[in-house]
């Protein structure tokens, strides 16, 4: 679905390289978080997907993306929104309507779709981002995360077999992220949308992507299902990024050999671990939470 | 600032009248205003605009707007009563400052004229959905798309830019730089610095919107419209009566 074929790429004005030597290839239905500290290509990679490099963002390109069998660089970023959506990180400056039906039919009044088909999209979107409620308010009166679902709506009412989202959850509070991801998990199994997101909040990523890559300088470093992923813990603390406290206890757990399994995902999974070792073990050790610390 | 031009949603008859009524009403009666110079005729002009106002269930929002119209008009009243000499001497204002009749009737009708024009203006922005203001000009008037969006988006801006500034000078408040003072020299040397951080600001924000406009296929073809806006008959009725207006300015005179 997107491929990465040995793709380099530096900003005009700028001698160092932005990304460098990616290649990847991911596939339809696909739920990837790419994670890394600041400054390491993350969203540079974002926007090779859906056109905004090189036909936004000028400079040197090397290599190729293809998007859906395309080249993106032969593309256009009009031609790209009919199979890549995008969702920036600040929604404020996203929304361009006063209402949300009008910010959500933007993009099909664009593409010149016919009023009537506009309609069921419009009613489809907001039914999928969980915000029909809201169809007839005003956008500046909604809240961080009721505006980034807006976004959403937007970008899916066009139809995309892949959505990419840059830091989306940037200006939301817990619950709201969460909404946000909640959103994306039905979007990603129900309709069978790619999704690709760049996020710090790591627990989330661990919880909803399927499959976790870790960029630094510019590189993908790791790349692969997130369980694997998080049992190189020890490297992404090296990068700066906090593992979730499931990953850090389970790693205590393993330390102090009383877990040999892989890493729990979510809280649920870590629950089942902790409860399996306090019930299988109980007998040998009278306190194992004295023996972790 | 921002109340003045920010649409307040409702559904009464004159919110659902065509946009382009809505937009020959506040250009007419505009227009009307700077023909027209008689008191009675501007302050019959104002108090259309207050019913239409009172009509439409807005008042209350439309009220903030007429008191900043009232301010802004006291001002220019007071800079025009004190340079007009000409007439007979009413009563000195300050020592060797006199104000005459010509001077009273003169700035009177210059507040009125400000207020009565601008109100509709106002009026019209606070009763027109934005997108709807955009359907009319690209299909009524043909104003091309790209032209029309731009202007409508930067009146969609002025608010959040407003919002903007706020929170830089409450920042800037924050670490101890003096922005309340009376004096309006200092004044402007306190903004000054302000408007740096909201030209950077601004500047990103618009980058981010052009590269969201950019991902949402703008400008990439023919155009489908969502809404088609009608006229009715409450529309030719509007219409006929503000292009009254016209005439009536000129009789006046």
């Amino acid at each position: 679905m997107i491929r990465f074929n040995d793709v380099s790429f530096s900003y005009e004005n700028s001698d160092e390289m932005a990304v460098r030597n990616i290649n990847a290839h991911i596939g339809r239905g696909e739920f990837v978080g790419i994670i890394g500290p600041s400054g390491a290509g993350k969203s540079t990679l974002l926007s090779m997907i859906n056109g905004v490099i090189p036909h936004f963002y000028k400079g040197d390109f090397y290599g190729e993306v293809l998007v859906c069998g395309r080249d993106t660089v032969e593309s256009t970023c009009g031609k790209l929104s009919h199979h890549v959506g995008s969702v920036f990180q600040d929604p404020e400056s996203q929304i361009v309507s006063t209402v949300v039906e009008d910010e959500i039919a933007f993009g099909l009044e664009n593409f010149n779709i016919p009023a009537g088909e506009i309609e069921a999209r419009l009613a489809e979107a907001l039914r999928m981002a969980g915000i029909e409620h809201l169809r007839h308010e005003s956008t500046a009166a909604l809240s961080g995360g009721q505006k980034q679902r807006v976004t959403i709506a937007a970008a899916i009412a066009l139809r995309p077999e892949i959505l990419v989202l840059d830091e989306p959850t940037s200006q939301l509070d817990p619950r709201g992220s969460r909404q946000v991801f909640t959103t994306l998990r039905q979007l990603n199994r129900e309709y069978g949308i790619t999704i690709i997101i760049v996020e710090q909040k790591v627990m989330l990523l661990s919880e909803f992507c399927s499959r976790l890559m870790v960029m630094e300088k510019g590189r993908i470093i790791m790349d692969g299902p997130t369980r694997s992923v998080l049992e190189h813990n020890d490297r992404l603390l090296e990068l700066g990024i906090n593992c979730p406290r499931i990953v850090t206890l389970t790693k205590l757990l393993k330390n102090a050999s009383l877990w040999s399994g892989g890493y729990p995902v979510d809280v649920d999974e870590a629950e089942t671990v902790v409860r399996g070792i306090m019930e299988g073990t109980h007998d040998q050790y009278q306190e194992p939470e004295l023996s972790i610390q | 600032m921002k109340q003045m031009l920010e649409y307040v949603h409702g559904n009464s008859l004159i919110h659902r009248l065509n946009p382009l009524t809505k937009l020959i009403f506040a250009v007419v009666t505009c227009v009307a205003c700077f023909i027209g110079s008689n008191h009675l005729f501007l302050l019959g002009i104002l108090l259309f605009t207050i019913i239409i106002a009172g009509a439409s269930g807005i008042l209350g929002r439309a009220a903030g707007v007429y008191k900043a119209l009232f301010i802004l008009g006291l001002f220019l009243m007071l800079f025009q009563l004190l340079f007009t000499p000409q007439g007979r001497i009413l009563f000195y204002i300050l020592p060797g400052v006199p104000v005459t009749d010509i001077g009273l009737g003169f700035s009177s009708l210059l507040m009125l004229r400000m207020m009565a024009a601008l109100a509709p203006l106002s009026l019209m922005l606070m009763l027109t959905p934005m997108n709807e203001l955009l359907t009319a000009m690209t299909h009524n008037l043909k104003v091309p798309y790209r032209y029309a969006f731009a202007v409508v988006t930067a009146l969609r801006f002025i608010p959040a830019f407003s919002r903007e500034m706020d929170q830089i000078m409450q920042a800037q408040r924050s670490r101890g730089h003096e922005t309340d003072t009376r004096n309006p020299i200092k004044k402007i040397r306190v903004i000054i610095p302000m408007c740096i951080p909201l030209l950077i600001s601004s500047v990103r924000k618009v980058e981010t919107m052009a590269i969201s406009l950019e991902t949402r296929g703008f400008c990439t073809g023919p155009r489908s419209c969502r809404k088609k806006l009608g006229f009715t008959l409450f529309d030719i009725l509007a219409i006929i009566l503000v292009m009254a207006a016209l005439p009536v300015s000129i009789i006046i005179g």
